[in-house]
Parts: structure tokens; C-alpha cells; sequence
């Protein structure tokens, strides 16, 4: 059971022709992984993290998923702004076919967002807006989380909360983490890989790689 | 906080039962989504949903009746507006509302179900419910205030299936148009304005000379007003209509549609 990158290639159209974001990536996650994604502005980690999570289709090759991918859990991707945060746990529910009233409850439980949970998501704070996502994706027993910087809006008792999470469900689940603090791949990843001109640097050692992106 | 919800996997069953599954799902999501962003949870609610194309129907029904002229053939001047236009409302606001749609729907394409079709055909089955039950509404009341009975409730019927699977076939067309050019949203509301006085909503294709008549037969939405009216008021004129042509029609607006969306979804600019 794992997720498989084989010879992916992204590119996008640009004024000036076609730009390659991913240039033939080949990367496998196994269940268990933790793995944090390091890379520059702009050097295509949260295209990557949509590839894999098929939100888009590579331009060339191929990726195979072979146990459940939650969807890329950043900045409201995948929240709707003008629903509350229980109808948009009612929609995560149905969508992927739970039982509404047990999601509810978990969300409003590891969300914490007291009366705001029946407001409209767009009147949120960055921090409620990261929790709100990482309790809706909770929710649902996904094998693998891509998250792409949600956690680091978070108070330290909402990463050691995510944290515990994560590893009640380790083992069983692993976790792809972009983000651009050193300190938060530390928290949560194990291993790190460096995005750089399209192709992945692979790091058993988190220091060794966090390291290489730091001399970038 | 072990109490997790359900499982992402559950047990695998073949494609052929979990495609349809999770579309069914997905749409059902989308329905109980549009109605409450588009509604509110807080005022009259999906009520207004009725309420648009009844209040505006009427209004034009009642400035026809108190025209006081009578029409060829002598309809119920009042059924005879309302029974065009609210056919019409249903075209208008599902091609309109199309530009849009994936537009705001946006951040939920993020997850990977989600498909444009999806959020197409949640939108348009909405509106298409709303006019079904007005139409409903609407031969109720002229029936029981004016005794009018229908001559063919079944053509109605078929008549709106038609309509609704042309407009949503257009739809598609557009929003996956709008994906590719953005500018095309701003023709979209100026065209179904001049699209009015050619949908045959309005008049009886017998009230015109044969050669308008061949002509705007062209118009698909000629033909399903025609059909529609004809199962409303029976023989009292002559109708004129070309289903075969309109199914036709709709065959290849709907799989060009298809075609356009399956390209735009890589289109959409996703941030």
C-alpha cells in the first residue's frame, strides 16, 4: 500500500511558452512515512502535493494510488467560504460517504471552534482555518495526508492536538508535509526531501536535509 | 479522540457500482450545498427558488390579461404568458448561471470526485425541480380557478425533460468555455436577452407565415415551447414542432459539452 510517482511531469502554459514545474519525478510513500517537502518559493511543491493528490493529472507519467489520499489540506482547499464549518463538514461527509452526525461531532470536537463552527468559513482567522481543515480531514480515515502548510497557523496546543493525531494513526497512516519552517517539519516528518529544479532530493536524515534546503 | 468517523475504504466493490456510487453522493452533496449558499439558512430560504419564476411569470400573465386583447384562438391569455415564460425561465437562468459555476465551485474540485459535471448537474437539476414544481403549481391553479384542464399532462412533462436536457447540455458548453476565455461570460446574458423574442415563448408558431415558421424551427427552444403549449391548450390552434431534430440537438450539445468540461477541468487555475 503506497503511493507511486512514476517519471511525473507537470508544465504549465506561460506567456512565454511552456514552463516544467516537475520534471520526471519518480518517488514511492509507504504507509508510515512521514516525510516533510522542502523547497523555495515557487519551486512547485504545492504542484506536487496537487498531483499527487489528483487534483490535476501530470502532464507525462504516471501516479498510482494505492491507498486513500486526502485531498491538499491548505489555505481553505477544499472549504467553501460562505458555508459554515458544520456545512462543510456535512458536505466532507457526504462526499465520502460518512455519517453526518459522527462527523459533526468529531470536527466540532478537535476543531474547538466553539459558536464559530456555525459561522461562515470566510470569518475565520488563519489558525481556525487550519484547525477546521485538519479536524474535516481527521475525519475521514485517510491513509496518507498531504498537507500543505495548514499546520503552521496553528498554537503549539493545536500542533501537539495534530500531533497526537497523527500518531495514534501512525503505522497505519502516513503524512507528505510542505512547508517553509524548519522547526515544523522537525515536529512531524521523519524524512525529508528537497524540491529543487523540478526533481526530488531524498533525505533519510531530516537534519541532513533541512541542511540542504537552508543552503539553498 | 479515537472517535473517528467511518473509513475512507470501504470494502471494494466493482467500478461499474462504485462509480455511479460515490457520483450519486457526490451530487446529492452539492444539491444540499447550492441550496444552502444560494438560499441561506436564515431567510425565506429555498422557497425563493419557487418564488422567482412564479412572481415573475404572473406579473407578465397578468399585464397580458390586462391587455385585454384577445389572442388567436382564444387561450386564457393569463396560462398562455406564464406557460411560455416559465419554460423560458428555466433556459434563462440555467445558461446564465452556467459562467459561473465552476468558478464557484472552485476549492471544492479539490477533492478529487468532485467533477465539473458533477457541480453542472447539481446546479441544473436544481433549477429544473424548481420549474417542474411551478409548472406543477400553476396548471393546479388554472385548473382549479380558471377550469382549464391540461390536454396532455405527460407531453408537459416531456417537454421540460427536453428543455432541461438542452440547457444543460449548453451549460456545459459554457462553463467550459468560460474556463478557456473569460470574456465569453459578459455574451452569455446579452444573447439569452435576444434569445427571448426567437424561444417562441411568447406567440404560437400558427399565428406566423409558413416561411418564419420553417425558419425558426431552427431554434430548438421553438420547438419545446410549442410541444408544451400544444399539451396545455390542446387543438385550440395549430402547433407546430420537430422533436427529432430537437433531440438531435440535444444529443450533440450534450456530448460536445461533455467533451469541453473533461478538457477544462485542466484549465481552471486552482489558487
Amino acid at each position: 500500500m503506497s503511493l507511486i510517482l512514476e517519471d511525473v511531469w507537470k508544465s504549465y502554459p506561460m506567456r512565454h511558452g511552456r514552463r516544467d514545474i516537475l520534471c520526471g519525478i519518480n518517488a514511492t510513500i509507504r504507509r508510515g512515512d512521514a516525510v516533510g517537502v522542502l523547497g523555495r518559493n515557487g519551486a512547485g511543491k504545492s504542484t506536487l502535493i496537487r498531483v499527487m493528490a489528483g487534483v490535476e493529472a501530470p502532464t507525462r507519467g504516471r501516479v498510482r494510488r494505492e491507498m486513500s489520499i486526502s485531498w491538499p489540506l491548505g489555505s481553505g482547499f477544499g472549504v467553501q467560504s460562505s458555508m459554515s464549518g458544520a456545512d462543510n463538514a456535512r458536505f466532507i461527509a457526504r462526499i465520502y460517504g460518512q455519517d453526518v452526525r459522527e462527523t459533526l461531532d468529531f470536527v466540532q470536537e478537535f476543531a474547538e471552534l466553539g459558536p464559530y463552527f456555525y459561522e461562515p468559513v470566510r470569518t475565520y482567522s488563519a489558525g481556525m482555518m487550519g484547525r477546521l481543515l485538519m479536524g474535516l480531514s481527521f475525519s475521514v480515515k485517510f491513509d496518507c495526508y498531504l498537507v500543505d502548510e495548514t499546520l503552521s497557523a496553528g498554537d503549539s496546543r493545536f500542533v501537539e492536538r495534530c500531533r497526537r493525531m497523527l500518531e495514534d494513526r501512525l503505522g497505519q497512516a502516513s503524512l507528505l508535509m510542505v512547508s517553509h519552517f524548519a522547526d515544523h517539519i522537525r515536529q512531524y516528518c521523519r524524512t525529508a526531501v528537497v524540491l529543487r529544479n523540478g526533481l526530488l532530493e531524498f533525505y533519510e536524515d531530516l537534519d541532513e536535509g533541512i541542511a540542504a534546503y537552508q543552503r539553498l | 479522540m479515537s472517535a473517528a468517523a467511518g473509513n475512507a475504504r470501504p470494502a471494494p466493490r466493482h467500478w461499474l457500482v462504485e462509480g455511479p456510487a460515490v457520483q450519486a453522493r457526490v451530487i446529492g452533496a452539492l444539491i444540499m450545498r447550492e441550496i444552502q449558499t444560494r438560499f441561506g439558512r436564515h431567510n425565506l430560504g429555498f422557497l425563493w427558488l419557487f418564488l422567482e419564476p412564479m412572481v415573475l411569470g404572473s406579473v407578465l400573465g397578468a399585464m397580458h390579461a390586462a391587455h385585454g386583447q384577445a389572442l388567436p384562438g382564444n387561450p386564457d391569455p393569463f396560462l398562455f404568458s406564464i406557460s411560455g415564460y416559465v419554460p423560458f425561465f428555466m433556459f434563462r437562468s440555467v445558461v446564465n448561471r452556467a459562467g459561473s459555476a465552476l468558478h464557484s465551485n472552485l476549492t471544492l474540485l479539490f477533492h478529487r470526485q468532485v467533477t465539473p459535471v458533477d457541480v453542472l448537474i447539481a446546479r441544473n437539476l436544481l433549477e429544473a425541480a424548481a420549474v417542474f414544481a411551478v409548472i406543477l403549481i400553476i396548471l393546479g391553479l388554472a385548473a382549479w380557478s380558471a377550469e382549464v384542464w391540461p390536454a396532455n399532462i405527460a407531453q408537459i412533462f416531456a417537454g421540460l425533460v427536453l428543455m432541461f436536457l438542452l440547457c444543460h447540455g449548453i451549460s456545459m458548453m459554457l462553463a467550459a468555455g468560460v474556463a478557456r476565455w473569460e470574456g465569453l461570460e459578459r455574451i452569455i446574458h446579452p444573447v439569452t436577452y435576444l434569445m427571448m423574442p426567437l424561444s417562441g415563448a411568447f406567440f404560437a408558431l400558427s399565428w406566423l407565415p409558413a416561411e418564419t415558421r420553417d425558419l425558426l424551427l431552427w431554434v430548438p427552444l421553438v420547438s419545446i415551447h410549442e410541444m408544451i403549449r400544444e399539451a396545455i391548450f390542446g387543438a385550440i390552434f395549430v402547433s407546430y414542432y420537430d422533436i427529432p431534430y430537437v433531440i438531435l440537438f440535444i444529443l450533440v450539445v450534450n456530448l460536445l459539452g461533455l467533451a469541453a468540461l473533461r478538457g477544462a477541468r485542466r484549465k481552471l487555475e486552482i489558487f
